[in-house]
């Protein structure tokens, strides 16, 4: 008895030791991590970033399939964001460009990627990495830089004593075609790899080594889900002289087209609501109603922002620019040759095969249609619904309409009013569409019989297509909302030139940037081949391969080429 | 020892529910943005009957499969073959809906034995069906050569019993049988020699085919044998 005494202790310790490490464990194998490769670190405004997001599982670095979303930030020090992107993961991978504004200021940017499952872990598990962006008319550049004690990652470096990134020659001439050939890797990995112009001064990228290095398991904080399918919206409905959570209220959603179409969510008890948004929805305008809000009452929709940071970017700026003037000059020369001439070259949409987007349809079973072009012109809806709706009946009281149906089982009208929905979207309201007539009314669908959504009883539906989008023209109630969604940020290919294609031989060619390549599949037992062209551009190149293999180990190798003038060329 | 089974114990049982915990959070994510199920309202027959106007009598859960590809799992429906429809009973409000027949593509009933029956809505125009929809079927055997069965269930004449009329429904099958050409031939009863016809070409082949596997043509059984032994022979009409 008292050996069992003294050992429970020891066992509950042994518990606790044993419930800690597997929650951490089990909490690490589903949080992710985000490393952000772009092509460069320097641009002037108006041109292209290159980008590719990997999506990591924290405690493998293996790459997550877990999330379909990704976010990237563009923002200036003490500034709201200047850039908002959304891009589609697939397998942990995302790769695209984004063009900078023309209209940015000099300065120095910050790079925010993240997955809204990250969120969990706080923002501090963000991926952030710094870029120089310079106006093309600014000449002084009197901007100021972070202080950075750490040497260029893209500097000429070798990871091992036998070189991995051979290349035909060190020195090459302008408009000569470069081989280059890639080592063999302990295993499959995709890398990107770029090749552009070295800024010659030290840089605060982070490598891809230290990023998966600098993760760290951390404690899951808030209930934000994986968006494993598309876009998760989140909001909140509130009580607006309150401010009080309402519980179990039910948003509806839908957005115009030429089918009545819905979404719904039912808050919790903190008054949070969530919702995916698929591919239907995207660049579409959101409608978010209440339904069934009690008299009386003013209850509130409130959005969660997928892109919102808690606080504004603040680094401590110091007035010495690490990147030499000379080099930006050039590039703000050479981006303005190729403006001159019109030799820049656009990204080019990947064609991929993409499924249909799913609408989310009230009903999907036959209707009755009635065009109203088949009758002789009525003014306004009362007069369709007594002239050509049977089943309808719009009856006043109090200067407000209501309307009813035939019931399902004879020729009583149903006690409770049915769905109405204007351009395929939910209007809380008949008397939002009162006033159509037939000269804006094209179509009237009417379905009589109590109606399933879900959870969700209709009693009837009235669907209502209007010749110019009426919708549009209503004015949105207190307990409604209306945004317009954001787009999926296209996936977009770096057109890499043959020079000695351009039929001028006269017309500049100059590129700071001569290759891009986010997807490259290395084979791990074979060498990989790969060539592009020099420009008419003199300068040092760096040659850069980054990414993850298929374990989770970085790939991360870099060399330099060199490009200079036919003469030294010859004389070298 | 024993501290060492009692502390080996606990490990297992901690990483068991600590996986769990997350995995249910991430099947949250499926469940909680899941499709809608749409239909209208459906009431029952109060009218006495004679037989069932359903091929399950109880309400089993089920997955769906929409026209849109997307899955819905855990729902209780039943299959209402007199209607050729599928009733599904929606559990917050113990109300019974008729779904849209075109939303539906496939559906798995699951019977007692846990084992599921594969339904599917094939788009064959049935001068009989109240649908344009198609008719759904269950898949009795798939492959170069496909089965499937339509439990179509049909309204005798009412019958008088002791002063009160009774429905009369009675299940009235039909059997389909899908060629590689995609050309599908319908089975009112079944024989050897209804089913020897829809292939013409083959008639001595399959005659020997029945007679070598003793195969019973006048049960369903027998039917679907010899479907699965054409695919497996790999005869081609």
């Amino acid at each position: 008895m008292r050996k069992l005494v003294l050992k429970t202790p020891f066992i509950l310790f042994l518990q606790l030791v044993a419930l800690t490490c597997f929650t951490m464990q089990a909490r690490s194998a589903v949080q992710e991590a985000v490393y952000l490769q772009t092509d460069r670190m320097t641009y002037i405004a108006g041109e292209s970033v290159y980008y590719k997001m990997y999506v990591l599982d924290a405690a493998t670095k293996k790459r997550s399939d877990l999330s379909k979303m990704g976010y990237i930030e563009l923002r200036a020090p003490k500034s709201d964001p200047t850039l908002k992107i959304r891009v589609k993961v697939d397998a942990g991978i995302a790769s695209g460009c984004f063009v900078l504004p023309d209209t940015l200021s000099s300065g120095l940017f910050q790079v925010v990627a993240f997955t809204s499952f990250m969120r969990n872990q706080g923002e501090q598990s963000f991926y952030q990495s710094n870029l120089v962006i310079v106006d093309r008319f600014d000449k002084k550049m009197d901007f100021k830089n972070i202080k950075s004690g750490k040497k260029d990652t893209s500097s000429c470096h070798q990871a091992d004593s036998l070189p991995w990134i051979v290349t035909d020659k060190k020195v090459y001439a302008p408009r000569e075609k470069v081989v280059v050939s890639l080592g063999k890797t302990h295993c499959k990995a995709n890398v990107s790899v770029s090749v552009y112009e070295l800024s010659g001064d030290t840089s605060t990228e982070k490598s891809v080594v230290e990023t998966l290095n600098g993760w760290s398991v951390n404690q899951l904080l808030k209930g934000y889900l994986p968006e494993s399918r598309s876009k998760i919206l989140r909001g909140r409905v509130i009580d607006a002289k309150t401010r009080k959570n309402i519980q179990t209220a039910t948003v509806l959603l839908s957005c115009p087209d030429i089918v009545p179409n819905l979404q719904y969510a039912t808050t919790n008890a903190n008054g949070l609501f969530q919702m995916s948004l698929g591919a239907y929805y995207d660049g579409k305008e959101l409608f978010f109603t209440l339904k069934d809000v009690p008299e009386g009452t003013s209850w509130k929709i409130e959005m969660d922002d997928n892109f919102n940071l808690s606080e504004k970017w603040e680094p401590e700026l110091v007035s010495e620019k690490h990147l030499t003037d000379t080099f930006l000059l050039k590039s703000q020369d050479i981006v303005s040759i190729n403006k001159s001439y019109k030799t820049e070259v656009d990204a080019i949409e990947d064609s991929l095969i993409t499924k249909e987007p799913i609408c989310p349809q009230l009903f999907r079973c036959p209707v009755k249609s009635i065009y109203t072009s088949d009758f002789i012109p009525l003014n306004d809806f009362r007069e369709i619904a007594v002239e050509i709706l049977p089943t309808v009946s719009i009856s006043k009281h109090d200067e407000t309409y209501k309307a009813r149906l035939v019931s399902f089982l004879g020729n009583e009208y149903a006690d409770k009013e049915p769905a109405i929905f204007l351009d395929g979207v939910y209007v809380d309201d008949i008397n939002k569409i009162m006033g159509l007539g037939s000269d804006k009314i094209l179509k009237i669908d009417v379905i009589e019989t109590e109606r399933t959504f879900g959870d969700l009883v209709f009693y009837g539906v009235i669907s209502i297509i209007t010749k110019s989008n009426e919708i549009l023209k209503t004015k949105p109630t207190s307990s409604s909302l209306r945004i317009k969604n954001d787009l999926t940020n296209s996936s977009k290919s770096f057109v890499a030139i043959n020079p000695n294609t351009i039929k001028d031989m006269h017309t500049p060619f100059f590129r700071q940037l001569l290759y891009w390549n986010p997807n490259l599949e290395l084979k791990g037992s074979d060498q990989t081949n790969l060539e592009f062209y020099t420009s008419d551009n003199i300068g040092n190149y760096t040659l850069k391969v980054v990414g993850i293999s298929e374990d989770g180990t970085p790939v991360n190798y870099s060399s330099c080429i060199q490009v200079i003038t036919p003469e030294n060329v010859l004389v070298k | 020892m024993k501290n060492i089974l009692c502390l080996a114990f606990l490990l297992i049982c901690f990483s068991i529910s600590a996986q769990n915990s997350v995995g249910t959070s991430l099947s949250n994510v499926d469940s909680i943005f899941s499709p809608k199920l749409t239909g209208e309202l459906y009431k029952p027959d109060t009218i006495s009957s004679r037989g069932e106007q359903f091929f399950n009598g109880q309400w089993v859960e089920s997955s769906v499969l929409l026209s849109t590809g997307e899955k819905i799992n855990g729902v209780k429906i039943k299959y209402n073959g007199f209607l050729d429809e599928v009733i599904w009973q929606n559990t917050s409000n113990f109300k019974q809906f008729q779904l849209d027949k075109s939303y539906i593509s496939e559906f798995w009933l699951k019977n007692q034995m846990d084992s599921t029956i594969h339904f599917k809505r094939l788009n064959i125009t049935d001068s009989t069906s109240r649908n344009p929809s198609g008719i759904f079927v269950e898949v009795a055997a798939e492959g170069t050569f496909s089965l499937y069965i339509q439990h179509k269930v049909s309204h005798l004449v009412d019958e008088l019993v002791a002063y009160k009329y009774f429905v009369i429904y009675e299940k009235t099958p039909l059997y389909y049988i899908k060629l590689p050409s995609s050309l599908y031939f319908r089975l009112s009863e079944l024989n050897r020699k209804t089913f020897l016809n829809v292939f013409p070409e083959q008639k001595k082949t399959l005659s020997k085919m029945i007679r070598v596997n003793r195969l019973n043509l006048k049960t369903e059984k027998g039917l679907i044998r010899a479907i699965d032994l054409m695919n497996q022979n790999g005869l081609i009409n």
